[in-house]
């Protein structure tokens, strides 16, 4: 054996502390083990050799302290990608603007596909005013390659109350070269959620985030439509990013009678493991519902998205959502090391994990630029064309809606969503006759 | 069960226990004290998460999600490879597979063309040393380790690779579908007389056949009256050392020391030397290289330049001179682990710092491309069985106008004074440039 020497006492201190590992865990189930234990031993085994082969063949001389701190971020990067180990706690940002005046860029990020990218800008925010975009791939912030940079830092960087201006170099699907931001931290302007009725009877309700506001906001939009008699709604969750899960099954209290089920908090340990029911808060939403969804769409509007689909209380259209709906922990080792872990994930009431899968729409609607004309929000007759209509009556609708004013008349996914209702509402009253 | 399993981990703890104070004790040694307390943080950090995380993960998954990070934090040939890698990497070294015809390495984390090999798939749809991959099949290499993406790249001929590129140069993204071929690279090319009296020879890379190539286009082009040579390894990524070797070999003769490869063990200090006679020990020579001279082509450079047998032109090289050593671990899985560097007979170490010109003639990216587009089209007309319409080809040709290969051109220059000055008393004086350097 090539490493003999070295490796006896290894091995034995290795096998205490294995044991000190199977010995401080929850009693593992009956049957696995004894399995299980051997396991240990074995992994750490490798461990130690490999450990001991760098020590002595590596080409630079190495310590033990670094190798262990990029074995703990290799194994918590084999998690996923939010899971971070950082060696050192993460210093306290900068000192924020003073109190009254939230600073924010209001960016939403994260890792997918191993690269750190928009989830969507929040409407209204500095970030969706420079003109970033959900799906652009940061590539640079300040001069600094993103690399590997941790999410948890990366967060407190673009959610937390930074300072000063934030540069920023992206990529962006379609653009050859690559495209520069510059971001003040300022204020998230215009409600959180707003309402209109494009057509009769048919409310489109727009959710642009959730923060602690949003329910209330989302009562009043709801109590004035129903005075104004909606019998059916858009609900429009399209970019919308991250926010305050509470609020979303707050929200979702609106639409499932009460007693319902709204989401599961799915954990190992049961004091994690959490549900939610509807509060069955009023006004309740009247008539059917189409729920417009996009890669934007993430966190808490994905939770009350979920619910309503997998209650049979909406259509789900639009594009697959961002796929993020987590608690974390934070913990603190010894050494004073932090391990930051994805402790629960939140389950729609079908079972279904929102976490890196994201929502699947009832009804995918293709189409990229019907986003970017909706958000350019200007309209030419043309342009409903361009969208397959799904029969006469839809057609009709679509005339129909040059009358009304606003801007969202121009909206072909809207328009799709109303022609829907409509349907809907047709099925209904034959079914009643 | 339930109770079976702590007791001999109890009993295995105890003694254990005793042996490590004993011979810790006898030893004292810090660096047991420094990998027990390592050790210890690890553990607990795998027991947070078996605890805590959101779903269950059997601990050789942990470990070896460990191991993957801590062994490709070293550098980026360094590597941990489970069970299933490892027998790949057996399998693929031996046998024969299709590819795009790039070699490819992880350069500031990201997955980087060293050079696209000459007609293949890759060079023809018009990748570039220095390009990085940031997808494959749509998905991004960026926690991709070099095996897993050269594993991806190759399969069976005639299928499509689907890869996203950016071009550091423009900062473009670019889209490429590449067919994948069986790679038979004919390595030495366009063995030629220039000027009439300089011969040229260009090394695409260092394979099987290569040195034996070589030595029959050296031969030729000897036969017709060469005086001098300009080789040129630009955009060459390396290949056998052996080959390398035997191509330094020709032009430095005796018992001389031509690369040397040293890490912290003694075992992996190894010195190659020339041996015997080399079979052009005077031929004035200039080595053309560029960012895509790798590996190899750093070692002939570097010892060609080191024994003042030739003089070096072009832009620095790459800087690929790492040795990797493949261990295997006793559960089957094997550690893939840079132990030495090359160094040049004169000591200077490869890695990270290249082959540094002589004289130093940069291109643009444009101005390559042209080179090659122009070189493409030459042989295209040159090659094609007569008959055959080739009026786009050479319109094509027409529009590229004047692509002057401006490192061939000033190496050419360089040669053809160095030979006027050299050319021994008596014999007709050449009218030679005065200001050209006679470099030894």
């Amino acid at each position: 054996m090539r490493y003999s020497s070295t490796r006896f006492p290894l091995y034995c201190l290795l096998l205490m502390l294995a044991a000190s590992v199977v010995l401080s865990r929850p009693a593992a189930p009956a049957g696995g083990a004894a399995e299980k234990d051997g396991d240990v031993y074995r992994s750490l085994d490798i461990l130690c050799d490999v450990i001991t082969i760098i020590q002595r063949d590596y080409i630079e001389k190495l310590g033990t302290e670094r190798l262990m701190q990029d074995a703990l971020r290799g194994m918590l990067a084999s998690l996923d990608s939010y899971s971070t180990y950082l060696p050192a706690p993460a210093p306290r940002a900068t000192p924020g603007p003073p109190a009254g005046e939230p600073g924010t860029y209001g960016l939403e990020v994260a890792y997918k596909n191993r690269l750190l990218t928009v989830v969507s800008p929040v409407e209204n925010g500095p970030a969706w005013k420079a003109g970033l975009k959900s799906g652009d791939l940061i590539i640079k912030i300040g001069e600094e390659p993103v690399d590997d940079r941790p999410l948890a830092e990366l967060l407190q960087l673009f959610r937390g109350a930074a300072a000063g201006e934030l540069r920023l170099q992206v990529a962006r699907r379609g653009e050859r070269e690559f495209l520069d931001f510059t971001l003040a931290p300022g204020k998230v302007e215009g409600p959180a959620a707003r309402t209109e009725m494009p057509e009769d009877k048919i409310a489109l309700l727009r959710i642009a985030r959730f923060d602690r506001g949003t329910p209330a906001r989302v009562a009043e939009c709801l109590a004035a439509l129903k005075e104004r008699g909606a019998d059916g709604t858009v609900l429009d969750l399209r970019d919308c990013p991250a926010g305050e899960i509470e609020a979303a099954i707050e929200v979702a209290g609106h639409f499932i009678s009460e007693g319902g089920l709204v989401a599961t908090l799915a954990a190992r340990s049961d004091e994690a493991r959490k549900e939610f029911v509807s509060s069955g808060a009023q006004p309740s939403a009247e008539g059917p519902v189409v729920i417009l969804v996009n890669g934007g769409t993430s966190g808490a509007a994905e939770v009350l998205a979920g619910a309503l689909q997998a209650e049979g209380r909406g259509v789900l259209m639009g594009q697959k959502s961002f796929g993020c709906a987590f608690e974390e922990g934070t913990f603190t080792l010894k050494d004073g090391s932090v391990i930051t872990l994805l402790t629960a994930v939140y389950r729609t009431p079908a079972g279904a994990e929102i976490q890196d899968k994201g929502l699947t729409p009832d009804i995918e609607v293709v189409s990229e630029t019907a986003e970017t004309e909706a958000g350019e929000g200007e309209g030419g007759e043309g342009e409903g064309e361009e969208f397959e209509i799904p029969d006469e009556k839809g057609e009709k609708g679509l005339k129909g809606v040059k009358a009304p004013k606003g801007e969202q008349e121009t909206d072909p996914v809207v328009q799709r969503a109303i022609d829907l209702i409509k349907g809907m509402r047709i099925m209904k009253s034959k079914e009643g006759n | 069960m339930r109770r079976r399993s702590p007791f001999p981990v109890a009993a295995s703890c105890l003694a254990a226990c005793c042996l490590v104070t004993a011979l810790c004790a006898a030893l004292g040694r810090a660096a047991d004290r420094q990998l027990r307390s390592g050790l210890d943080i690890f553990v607990s950090g795998m027991d947070i998460v078996s605890r805590h995380y959101y779903r269950e993960v059997e601990d050789r998954d942990l470990a070896y999600g460990a191991l993957k990070g801590m062994c490709s934090a070293l550098d980026p040939h360094s590597q941990f490879m489970d069970e299933e890698i490892y027998r790949e990497m057996k399998v693929e070294t031996e046998g024969a597979f299709g590819g795009l015809g790039i070699e490819i390495t992880i350069r500031d984390k990201f997955l980087t063309v060293v050079a696209p090999i000459e007609d293949t798939p890759a060079f023809k749809a018009g990748l570039r040393a220095g390009d990085r991959i940031v997808e494959i099949e749509g998905v991004s290499t960026k926690d991709l380790s070099l095996v897993e993406a050269v594993r991806t790249l190759r399969g069976t001929p005639g299928t499509v690779a689907r890869i996203t590129v950016m071009r550091p140069s423009t900062g473009a993204m670019l889209p490429f579908a590449i067919t994948r071929a069986n790679i038979q690279i004919q390595s030495v090319k366009d063995a030629g007389l220039v000027r009439s009296r300089i011969g040229y020879i260009r090394l695409t890379q260092f394979q099987e056949h290569t040195g034996s190539d070589f030595d029959k286009a050296l031969r030729a082009l000897a036969a017709e009256g060469m005086e001098g040579l300009i080789l040129d390894l630009r955009n060459n990524p390396g290949g056998l050392l052996q080959v390398a070797i035997e191509i330094a070999d020709k032009f430095i003769g005796g018992e001389r020391l031509l690369v040397y490869t040293k890490g912290r063990i003694r075992t992996q200090n190894i010195e190659f030397k020339s041996h015997g006679k080399a079979a052009f020990p005077d031929l004035p020579m200039v080595i053309l290289v560029n960012k895509g001279s790798a590996s190899g082509s750093e070692i002939v450079a570097g010892a060609l330049q080191d024994w003042g047998r030739g003089i070096i032109l072009g832009e620095p090289t790459f800087g690929k001179g790492s040795v990797q050593s493949v261990l295997p671990l006793p559960d089957g899985s094997a550690l893939r682990l840079t132990t030495a560097h090359y160094f040049t007979p004169k000591g200077r170490v490869i890695q990270k710092v290249g082959v540094q010109p002589d004289i130093r003639v940069e291109m643009t990216d444009e101005q390559e491309i042209k080179v090659l587009m122009r070189r493409r089209l030459e042989r295209m007309i040159k090659e094609s069985p007569e008959g055959t319409d080739l009026a786009t080809e050479k319109a094509e040709l027409k529009k590229l106008g004047e692509a002057a290969d401006v490192q061939l051109e000033r190496a050419l220059d360089l040669l053809q004074g160095i030979l006027a000055v050299r050319k021994p008393l008596g014999a007709t004086p050449a009218p030679a440039p005065a200001k050209t350097p006679a470099a030894g």
